[in-house]
């Protein structure tokens, strides 16, 4: 079931994006072959592929006798896993507003926590040191230039780094 | 030529001369450990404190920098699955598995191993055939890139998850998402959305550590730590070095004699470099190899292959730079700077005016890759250790790594949204089954791929038969049409005799 889901999706996104290739500018002197040829050609395909792997699983169903019903799932932690990826997002999205370091101090701790760490001392002396170790390396040795934030997140990276 | 030769090695034996390649590898080292850092800009920061040194004690750091850094990408590649340097993306594959099986020093040892081996193995084609070498640059048009491009797809079906269906997809979607930005023939925005964080198009390294490095932490998390630690992870082996046995050594003779062929060729072609000298040093070694099923799997093989052809590549792209004054790789682009700024021209003239120190920097070159092996060893020890820490420091340690190496690629948050973005495709793919490596194929290959192609056909007034005409061409075209079906024509003979001894029987 999930290779005509996939199947279709794949299908869906091919077909808005050669949607957006039929509005690219038409260059003088590339009318033939212009911009739009070689995407084009990778959705076209793309399209095909997609069609070819849902008739190959309805082929295969048709020749079982009946579709196969999914096999129960081995034991997934699945509310850790979103409750990681609502972090990871959260944290990316954050680091503009609250700059690098505080967004990254804080991220670590609940990432820490959420892979299972439950000593609170560790978990503050891991974040902070991982903190401190990458604004040494990248900020200090080779002058990346971290995100500051906005207002007092601004201000207080101007004092830290 | 062979007293020039004796010049050359006792010249880099010299002490400031040892010295200034150490520097270089050290420097090497932990620019190819952290994600983020590139040779090309490590070389660029490096070359205004060579000004005031010797010509050729300048050029060895950057030199001994090159190859170290070439091969240190493979040291995170092999434990976090976080590609320390573009061409350890192949080194993913098999590294990483083979990491998992508490076989971390092993695959480290033989990183080291195929790197130096690669490295001298084009050092020697530098040294000996530099000029022949470099009349293959100058026979590659845009046709045969077409077609270099055509049979690296090729292999695509071979590689990745178990259906050959949904690899070809997924390198489709690879050739699909290289099309995002500005067009390279034309300058149209393609896909942008009018941000112009994808006005360069969707930055590789980003996209590989969110495909790899994020999305592997998301599936750690998914089927659940114990009290911190992985399933299936077994507790790293107590190795001393790690390198290759003589058995081994024997087992891959082949693999590092092709693969260091390969990447020498593929660095002399200017325009493509290490990272698709790795991917087709693979690529071959999936379809030459009797077992090509258990690539991916953690096998050395998956190792030898993209370290030799990689390492390789550095010594490959000194010859167009040393016979034509043709940079073969970006970094040796780079470099160029660092010839003029002490009064150097490469080019055809440089070895006849300049032999000596072209012969100091062929044995700078065998030097700087015998330093690997210390470069590694030094390194094994102490890395290898982190593997065995509890996931809930090394989980969060990878996503902090992912954000901050893409971050300092461009200085700019768009990598750090893509590398975020293709965390959640990565995670995606693998639960319907579809593979990565062949995605990341169709992205390294997609660029080369589409301006080859539409570049032959503007100079040919769109005669296709360009593509078929030319000898070099024609041959990788067939060479690519043939590899593809094999394996089909293969199967259904195998089904055939099948049929035919049950009929037998």
């Amino acid at each position: 079931m999930s290779n005509i889901v996939s199947a279709l999706v794949i299908i869906g996104i091919s077909l808005f994006f050669y949607y957006l290739t039929t509005h690219f500018p038409i260059v003088k002197g590339y009318q033939q072959m212009g911009d739009a040829f070689w995407p084009q050609l990778v959705l076209l395909v793309l399209i095909g592929l997609s069609t070819i792997l849902i008739f190959q699983f309805l082929l295969k169903g048709k020749k079982k006798g009946s579709i196969k019903k999914a096999s129960p799932e081995e034991t997934l932690d699945r509310p850790a896993l979103l409750k990681t990826m609502g972090v990871m997002l959260l944290y990316v999205l954050c680091i503009p507003y609250l700059g690098f370091l505080v967004s990254t101090f804080l991220a670590l701790i609940l990432f820490s926590y959420l892979m299972g760490d439950r000593k609170k001392s560790r978990m503050v002396y891991f974040s902070l040191g991982m903190t401190i170790a990458t604004y040494l390396v990248f900020g200090l040795l080779i002058y990346t230039a971290m995100p500051r934030g906005v207002w007092i997140f601004k201000s207080l990276s101007n004092l830290l780094y | 030529m062979l007293d020039l030769f004796l010049y050359g090695f006792q010249n880099v034996l010299m002490p400031v001369n040892i010295l200034a390649m150490m520097v270089g590898m050290v420097i090497g080292l932990l620019i190819g450990i952290l994600p983020g850092l590139g040779g090309t800009m490590a070389v660029a920061l490096i070359i205004p404190f060579t000004f005031n040194m010797e010509p050729i004690t300048g050029i060895l750091i950057l030199i001994s920098l090159y190859c170290t850094s070439t091969y240190a990408g493979s040291i995170t590649a092999i434990l976090f699955k976080i590609p320390g340097e573009a061409p350890a993306i192949m080194t993913i594959l098999d590294g990483h598995e083979m990491a998992k099986r508490g076989q971390a020093g092993k695959a480290l040892g033989i990183a080291i191993f195929a790197s130096t081996l690669g490295g001298i193995f084009s050092t020697i084609c530098l040294a000996a055939v530099s000029l022949p070498l470099s009349t293959i640059a100058l026979e590659f048009g845009d046709a045969e890139y077409f077609a270099l491009a055509v049979m690296g797809l090729s292999v695509c079906s071979g590689i990745g998850g178990k259906s050959v269906l949904k690899n070809v997809i997924g390198a489709g979607i690879g050739l699909f998402l290289a099309t995002f930005g500005t067009s390279p023939i034309s300058g149209t925005h393609r896909f942008t959305f009018g941000y112009s964080g994808l006005l360069m198009g969707i930055t590789f390294i980003p996209a590989v550590i969110g495909l790899f490095a994020i999305s592997e932490v998301f599936e750690e998390i998914e089927r659940g730590l114990k009290e911190g630690q992985r399933e299936g992870y077994k507790k790293q082996e107590k190795v001393r070095i790690g390198m290759p046995s003589w058995d081994e050594i024997k087992y891959l003779k082949w693999n590092f004699l092709r693969s260091g062929l390969i990447g020498t060729i593929i660095g002399i072609l200017p325009g493509v470099g290490a990272t698709t000298a790795a991917f087709f040093g693979y690529s071959e070694a999936v379809r030459w190899s009797k077992h090509p099923e258990k690539f991916g799997t953690g096998i050395i093989e998956g190792i030898a292959a993209p370290e030799t052809a990689n390492n390789a590549a550095t010594g490959g792209a000194m010859v167009p730079l040393l016979t034509l004054g043709i940079p073969g790789s970006s970094v040796t682009a780079v470099m160029i700077g660092a010839f003029l700024i002490h009064g150097l021209r490469p080019g055809p003239m440089m070895m006849i005016q300049q032999p000596k120190l072209v012969y100091s920097i062929f044995a700078g070159y065998f030097f700087s890759n015998l330093l690997i092996i210390l470069a590694g060893i030094i390194g094994i020890k102490f890395v290898i250790k982190l593997m065995d820490f509890p996931y809930h420091k090394i989980g969060p340690a990878i996503l902090l790594f992912a954000v901050i190496g893409s971050y300092a690629i461009n200085n700019s948050m768009s990598d750090v949204y893509v590398t975020l973005a293709f965390g959640f495709i990565g995670y995606i793919m693998k639960k319907h089954g579809f593979g990565l490596a062949p995605l990341i194929l169709g992205m390294i290959l997609g660029d080369l791929a589409e301006v080859s192609l539409r570049r032959a056909m503007l100079l040919s007034n769109f005669d296709p038969s360009v593509l078929i005409t030319r000898p070099i061409s024609a041959g990788l075209i067939i060479f690519a049409i043939v590899s593809l079906c094999y394996p089909l024509i293969q199967k259904y003979i195998f089904k055939s005799r099948g049929k035919e001894k049950l009929a037998a029987s």
